[in-house]
């Protein structure tokens, strides 16, 4: 079989790449305009008339008229103090529901200190496997817990869960229950409240939930429905919202999205973007900066019962400018921007947002099971040679010394290795545990660029052998997996620049038993 | 396989502005579509749709590490119905005792055989397999864009490999 791979993979990596070879030759589609209803420009060219003849709308001027709250109008607002060589690109009202967020086939919920994105918060994912989208996505498993930190297994109220530290210092958990595994995510919460919460887990009405006795302390459901690609409040191309979209001279471009406050509540991103707090004017707001320089600054505030979301890229002097100038559009201005730029009509419908039931159904108790998360986090001694020392780098050290930092963890049916020197390296790598004798797919076809892994479940082979394409060979020995024997490891990493020219293991007699 | 880490980690270079993005982009998203597809007209009808979105979300996308990520979701969201089709007319020949029979443009010089036998793949293996040989996504890289784990990656990818193995050994026997 692993023959037939092999055969397989290259058919598959010429095909693909003929592929793309004659799509080079192809144009590429035109992009349409947006669509616009036919009706739009003479009503907006017929109102605008109507203001210029009867000469008593000013520019400059506020509507006189009294504003009703929930008339989509009342979103309309700008960018006041815009800079030189900036106009506006399009605008859309409120109702309109333009572009199309994929479908991400997930249930969330989202428990936050309502009002604060950057206080702690907690959220929960789920898709039901028996529903295709749960086929499609599946969304969560104990393997995902492998390049996570302090991997943790408990005991949630009889269900199995476990938690690991992220990279951002997060808590990533999961819990399995008969209604599918759950996903979790906290933040500045203790492991404690983590678990105290997920032991508070219950589905109502099929969805999932955390009782309220078992939530931290201020945390309430701020968002509940299908997962989100950004929470309304951030999304320009929400129904809920009005937007304008600014462009600059130079192509870089700013958002203003607006919304009620009372149906977006700003913790509704607490998980979004590392924000922290600052003042828009005299009202409380949340900044957040992502990228190097000049990096994508975000800007949340609430404002005379308004939410408010501004996206720029520069610096924090140029957004908090557009921030502090955001004003309330007349209907002239909106109309006149409205001919400078696109009006953005719905192509797909509004689309509305499920809401949680909260009639609890799911009172049946759940069967207790003996946790059997697997974690296994020791140090693996892997010996490396090369004939080449000068080369060797990245924690692949010379003779009979060993790999400082290796660490393999177990979890279920995958294991991961990661490793990390004195020098800063770190890498990892991760596979199923249920490998083939030989599997000549791992051996350097997708590690070109960093490395090789070989991974069997024969004891034939014993070593693993690297030709580096700077003539640097490595030779390590296969080195048996933590608790599982019948399965055994080899990896070798190289330095950046450098290739796999060819890998393959040999048997106690030097003989290959398989190559790439 | 899976490599975290400073050699590991691929980071793409955002676009300055859509246009940019969308020249030096499309062609490869039609590259994934064709081969999801197995037809030039869907194929540039799915890409055309899927920009046509990224535009309309251009200020949002732009901050993204990779914004081509989010319109490859969109293009393999939006061949689902037609793979489950796929599937259902596959599966309606199997049945009958025959293959399916699948039009493919024999004048491109792509190996319709390979992607044929790929579409009639479920639809996840197919997904994968498409990103894996079209575009050249690490496991990594097609876990994030599919939202599943590396090791839900790797099942499928082999997985499919086998069952092409089988089936594409399969035609030539016969």
């Amino acid at each position: 079989m692993s023959d037939q791979f092999a055969l397989i993979d290259a058919r598959g990596r010429a095909a693909g790449a003929a592929l793309r070879s004659t799509t080079s030759f192809r144009a590429v589609p035109d992009l349409p305009t947006p669509k616009r209803h036919g009706w739009v420009r003479p009503a907006l060219m017929a109102a605008v008339a109507i203001a210029l003849v009867a000469g008593l709308v000013s520019l400059a001027g506020r509507d006189a008229a009294p504003v009703d709250e929930r008339d989509p109008k009342n979103l309309r607002y700008v960018i006041d103090d815009l800079p030189d060589g900036w106009s506006i690109r399009s605008v859309k009202d409120a109702g309109v529901q333009t572009g199309e967020v994929p479908a991400m086939g997930r249930y969330a919920v989202l428990f936050a200190i309502p009002g604060d994105p950057s206080a702690r918060a907690i959220a929960l994912w789920w898709a039901d496997p028996a529903t295709p989208e749960g086929e499609e996505y599946p969304p969560v498993k104990f393997s995902n817990l492998l390049f996570t930190d302090d991997v943790e297994e408990f005991d949630a109220a009889g269900r199995r869960a476990a938690c690991g530290t992220t990279s951002e210092g997060s808590y990533l958990c999961y819990v399995q229950t008969d209604q599918g595994m759950v996903q979790a995510v906290a933040k500045h919460l203790s492991l404690q409240q983590v678990r105290d919460a997920l032991a508070g887990l219950e589905f109502v009405v099929g969805h999932p939930t955390i009782s309220s006795e078992a939530l931290p302390p201020g945390l309430a459901i701020v968002y509940s429905g299908p997962e989100w690609l950004s929470p309304a409040v951030m999304n320009p191309d929400s129904a809920e919202v009005a937007s304008v979209e600014y462009q600059s001279s130079d192509g870089t471009t700013a958002f203003l999205v607006v919304g009620r406050a009372e149906d977006h509540d700003l913790a509704e991103s607490a998980l979004q973007q590392p924000w922290s707090a600052l003042r828009v004017g005299n009202d409380p707001g949340f900044n957040a900066v992502q990228g190097p320089e000049p990096s994508s600054r975000s800007i949340l505030w609430n404002r005379d019962g308004h939410t408010f979301f501004l996206n720029i890229t520069g610096d924090h002097s140029a957004a908090m400018s557009l921030a502090n100038s955001v004003r309330r559009a007349t209907d002239t201005e909106w109309a006149a921007a409205s001919q400078r730029g696109e009006v953005l009509q719905s192509d797909q419908g509004v689309v509305t947002t499920a809401t949680a039931d909260s009639a609890p159904v799911d009172t049946a108790p759940m069967p207790t099971l003996d946790p059997e998360v697997e974690v296994i986090d020791q140090r693996m001694e892997m010996v490396v040679t090369a004939n080449t020392p000068d080369d060797v780098s990245f924690g692949v050290l010379i003779g009979d010394e060993v790999i400082e930092g290796a660490s393999v963890k177990v979890i279920d049916e995958s294991f991961g290795v990661r490793f990390a020197d004195g020098g800063g390296f770190g890498g990892s790598i991760s596979e199923a545990i249920d490998v083939q004798p030989i599997d000549t797919s791992h051996l350097g076809q997708d590690l070109l660029s960093t490395g090789a892994v070989a991974t069997t479940g024969s004891d034939l082979p014993v070593t693993l052998r690297v030709t580096a394409t700077n003539g640097v060979r490595y030779l390590v020995d296969l080195i048996e997996m933590p608790n599982h024997p019948q399965v055994r490891v080899a990896v070798v990493m190289l330095p950046p620049g450098e290739h796999v020219s060819s890998a393959d293991v040999v048997d106690r007699d030097g003989l290959v038993l398989s190559g790439f | 396989m899976t490599i975290d880490g400073e050699a590991g980690l691929t980071t793409s270079s955002v676009a300055s502005s859509f246009d940019d993005f969308y020249a030096s982009t499309a062609r490869r998203t039609l590259s994934l579509a064709h081969a999801l597809t197995g037809n030039w007209g869907d194929a540039e009808d799915l890409v055309q749709d899927a920009y046509t979105a990224a535009a309309k979300k251009w200020p949002q996308l732009s901050t993204y590490d990779d914004p081509s990520a989010w319109v490859r979701r969109l293009v393999l969201n939006r061949s689902v119905s037609r793979w489950r089709r796929l599937q259902r007319e596959a599966l309606a020949v199997v049945r009958l005792g025959a293959r399916t029979d699948e039009q493919v443009d024999t004048t491109d010089p792509v190996d319709p055989e390979f992607w044929a036998a790929v579409r009639r793949l479920p639809a996840q293996q197919a997904r994968v397999v498409a990103l894996f040989y079209v575009d050249d996504l690490s496991v990594e890289q097609i876990a994030r864009t599919l939202g599943c784990s590396d090791g839900t990656v790797k099942t499928h990818l082999s997985r499919a490999r086998g069952t092409l193995a089988c089936e594409l050994q399969m035609e030539d026997e016969s």
